[in-house]
């Protein structure tokens, strides 16, 4: 049984960990290679992509913004462009053209390198066929640069104040009105138990004065 | 224009429903507070009495009032996360 236990704790927790991993916003520093649109025939990884741009019709197949990219240590990255609309993750993103272009405007150049900062959620994975969503691109001067994940450290304490809160509001009501309905619940049976036990000791006693033993 | 209605809808039955649980809450709470509070000091006037009065307090507190904001607070923080992300 603990073995039960631990085994759905980790899967729990590495669950919870990987929503957030793949829906919080994270900086890559890249240098732009090349813009596209692609058709997409959304299949078992359908999951995995967002929504068609706001105010168009919804198709198992549309045509989907890609940005190539080549990242610092020179492996490939590969961007989708797409609008979150008011679907999940609630980016709110629908400026999905306006981003390609930018992107398109920053393509980098053999004479002079660009470097580019692109905020994304999501993963590349090459099993499924899933690309990361580029949310915004932006010039930077070199490539190195560090970024504060302020906007991820921002939305982990807002989760966590949430929870805070309804944790407290939980303990407040269970302690409040539960327990003692609980502790009142288990007086009683406790109470049944001992004059069930005495009821059966006197039935008990009667029964012996049959079988020819001096009552206790 | 749907999506956004949709959104709208479902947002409002979660705030109401998160504001309704906060006022219980915080109801409770202060109750919690008064019955500990008259149980110390044994007063003044009647126990039933202190409660309601201070509940009444509550009632008219600007805590109390400015409760609604969990339902408008989420629609106001996706206008400013629409326009930072979109436009700024």
């Amino acid at each position: 049984m603990r073995w039960v236990r631990i085994v759905f704790r980790v899967v729990l927790v590495s669950l919870v960990l990987s929503i957030l991993h793949y829906n919080l916003p994270q900086t890559d520093v890249v240098q732009v290679v090349g813009t596209e649109n692609r058709r997409i025939d959304f299949g078992e990884n359908s999951f995995f992509w967002a929504s068609p741009d706001v105010g168009t019709a919804e198709n198992t197949t549309r045509d989907v913004f890609f940005i190539q990219t080549v990242k610092k240590n020179g492996k490939p990255m590969v961007y989708r462009n797409e609008d979150t609309g008011w679907g999940w993750p609630p980016y709110f993103k629908l400026n999905s053209h306006n981003v390609q272009t930018v992107a398109a405007s920053l393509v980098t150049r053999p004479e002079q390198a660009q470097w580019v900062a692109i905020t994304h959620y999501g993963w590349r994975n090459e099993f499924f066929t899933i690309f990361p969503n580029a949310i915004r691109v932006r010039a930077i001067s070199g490539p190195d640069v560090t970024f504060i994940p302020w906007a991820a450290i921002a939305i982990l304490v807002a989760l966590g104040l949430m929870l805070l809160i309804l944790w407290r509001i939980f303990n407040h009501f269970y302690t409040r009105y539960l327990d003692p309905i609980v502790d009142s619940v288990g007086d009683r049976i406790d109470a049944m138990d001992e004059s069930a036990t005495r009821a059966r000791g006197r039935l008990r006693r009667w029964l012996d004065s049959w079988r020819g033993k001096p009552r206790g | 224009m749907i999506g956004m209605l949709r959104l709208g809808i479902v947002l409002l039955f979660v705030n109401v429903g998160f504001y309704f649980l906060l006022l219980l809450y915080f109801r409770s709470r202060r109750k919690m507070r008064l019955e500990q509070r008259w149980d110390a000091e044994q007063g003044p006037g009647e126990r039933d009495d202190f409660i309601a009065r201070g509940m009444e307090q509550y009632s008219t507190s600007l805590r109390r009032r400015l409760l609604w904001l969990v339902i408008v607070i989420p629609y106001v923080v996706i206008m400013v996360l629409i326009y930072v992300l979109n436009f700024a």
